[in-house]
């Protein structure tokens, strides 16, 4: 269970969240809300790469006192991820896969099925922002993390890929991964239910 | 066209001047700081008549503000190739006049310190009557801040083709890349020039000051040079925090220790100063000295690497951060105490990277 307490953060002196308390359980959870409201910022810190006040754990892991072991259990993509545009995607996949300890065989299926082999090669300041997009959704596939943070999947892939993200969510779902997803569109997910949150105020309210 | 030189101001010059604090410094201890105050002004005038009465030695300044303008122009043409600031595309839309001044003025901004130097040259050479070499040093300028404007320009005009315009060819490794060299990536393939600059610097301030002769092993006169060398290096410094501000920030998020971060750092360091810890090892530093000289450069990097993770640092308050240290080590080293330097740069180093690195905000 991913468990966030007394959480707060400010801008400067502009107030974006205060959460006294929040959980996720198990699932995938939609984070609505409108721009500005605060969606990013909550993934960024439950994924560990912006400072807050307060605490987060995922399953007594707390992330300010064992922080590599936390980020170990979190996978998170951006928006509109930048990388080094003078590295191919191959040097990408490659750290991950040794920062995340993960199986080379099941990232090259990931590949595969996103369809960037054709392009993992090349350095990454010759990809589209689509595909870029694709590689940071591969990235975010790798590993054993317990939660799996996505900002705005579905901006900027093309339509033949949306099928296969859904098709892996489904299966790391199956595996016992859980979701928490910010999205202007819907997500069609046959046979899972999604819950929906609305981050407000600067609070999050279960819709 | 005040918009448009503040919004020039503050996306080139500004950062050029940032970037190259540490150079800037170095290069005015040496014209300003190394000679006694009460010969300043005799040692400029001598130095001045040199340029104005041997061609050779006008040929050769002149090459150095070459150096200097192609400086400046690496940092504008990478800069305007960077996505947050395609704003300027807009740019290209003005008519050719509008577009000409206000990037003259940001040129003329950034040659700053080469222009004031200049006035004083056209004035000795007037007041000597060397008319030819002050018309030749006038005719100069004006090309060279003309011809530089219109490189920039030529290139804010294409600015929607992909391509980027560079000085140097950038080096695309051929094999797979590691983290440590991901920062070595990115001198090599988009800043190659300041790569070049820095090293060469470095190198030959090492060779300079190994001119002194001795009749006995001395070890303090390689370090002095390395510590300009040193010094030099704080474009590279900003460069590597640059990276990992705008494309490495993916990499907090991963499951890596903060002992392995910043091992990675300073084998980072460590690889960047190969060139000097082999001139330094040829030039018959015994093994013993190399290897706290090898932890005392690698270490006075990587503690004003981490140094740049405190977001309320100023620009002000760095340039005097950089050259309280190097005043500081400088008198280490002449102590013959830089191993201990080495040893409370790295722990210090290391317990303010440990306290800052997710800590720090950009936007802070």
């Amino acid at each position: 269970m991913l468990s966030i307490k007394n959480l707060k953060k400010e801008y400067g002196t502009h107030l974006i969240l205060d959460i006294p308390q929040l959980q996720f359980e198990s699932g995938l959870f939609w984070l609505k809300g409108n721009n500005g409201s605060g969606k990013s910022t909550l993934l960024k810190i439950i994924s560990g790469i912006i400072p807050f006040d307060g605490e987060v754990n995922i399953d007594a892991v707390d992330l300010r006192k064992h922080p590599t072991d936390y980020r170990r259990l979190v996978n998170y993509v951006e928006t509109e991820p930048l990388y080094p545009p003078f590295l191919t995607g191959q040097d990408l996949v490659s750290f991950f896969i040794s920062t995340r300890m993960a199986n080379k065989e099941e990232v090259d299926e990931l590949v595969q099925k996103f369809n960037i082999h054709s392009f993992i090669k090349n350095p990454i300041g010759t990809y589209s922002s689509g595909m870029v997009k694709k590689l940071s959704l591969v990235l975010a596939f790798i590993g054993r993390p317990k939660y799996i943070l996505l900002d705005e999947p579905l901006v900027t892939i093309d339509k033949e890929s949306v099928p296969i993200l859904y098709e892996l969510v489904k299966l790391y779902f199956g595996r016992g991964v859980n979701f928490v997803f910010t999205s202007h569109q819907a997500f069609e997910l046959e046979g899972i239910v999604v819950k929906e949150m609305e981050v407000k105020d600067h609070k999050v309210w279960e819709l | 066209m005040g918009a448009l030189v503040r919004v020039l101001h503050k996306v080139l010059v500004k950062k050029f001047y940032e970037r190259n604090v540490g150079l800037l410094f170095f290069v005015f201890y040496l014209m300003f700081g190394v000679v006694e105050s009460n010969q300043l002004i005799n040692y400029h005038r001598s130095l001045i008549y040199g340029v104005l009465t041997s061609p050779v030695f006008l040929m050769g300044v002149m090459g150095v503000w070459i150096l200097y303008s192609a400086k400046y122009l690496q940092l504008v043409l990478s800069e305007l190739a960077e996505p947050h600031n395609q704003f300027l595309k807009d740019y290209s839309r003005l008519g050719k006049s509008h577009q000409f001044w206000p990037m003259l003025l940001s040129i003329v901004m950034m040659d700053q310190p080469v222009l004031l130097y200049s006035v004083f040259i056209v004035g000795v050479g007037i007041f000597s009557q060397q008319y030819v070499a002050v018309f030749l040093v006038l005719v100069f300028h004006f090309a060279k801040l003309v011809g530089c404007t219109w490189i920039v320009l030529r290139r804010v005009n294409s600015l929607h083709e992909r391509k980027a315009t560079k000085l140097l060819p950038s080096i695309q490794w051929p094999w797979k890349k590691y983290f440590p060299f991901f920062y070595l990536a990115h001198f090599t393939n988009q800043l190659p020039l300041a790569l070049l600059f820095t090293k060469a610097f470095s190198l030959f301030a090492i060779i300079g000051f190994m001119q002194i002769t001795n009749d006995h092993y001395e070890n303090r006169t390689a370090l002095m040079g390395l510590l300009f060398g040193l010094m030099a290096h704080s474009v590279i410094i900003f460069e590597s925090r640059r990276l990992e501000e705008t494309y490495l920030s993916f990499a907090r998020g991963l499951p890596i220790s903060m002992i392995k971060r910043f091992l990675f750092l300073s084998l980072f360091y460590g690889i960047l100063l190969i060139p000097e810890l082999m001139l330094l090892a040829i030039n018959h530093i015994v093994w013993f000295d190399l290897l706290f000289i090898t932890l005392f450069a690698v270490f006075y990097l990587v503690y004003q690497h981490t140094r740049l993770f405190r977001g309320s640092l100023t620009i002000d308050a760095h340039t005097t951060f950089t050259f309280g240290l190097f005043l500081i080590s400088f008198m280490l080293v002449l102590f013959k105490l830089y191993w201990l330097e080495a040893f409370v740069l790295g722990i210090l180093g290391f317990y303010q990277y440990e306290r800052d690195y997710y800590n720090f905000e950009a936007s802070a």
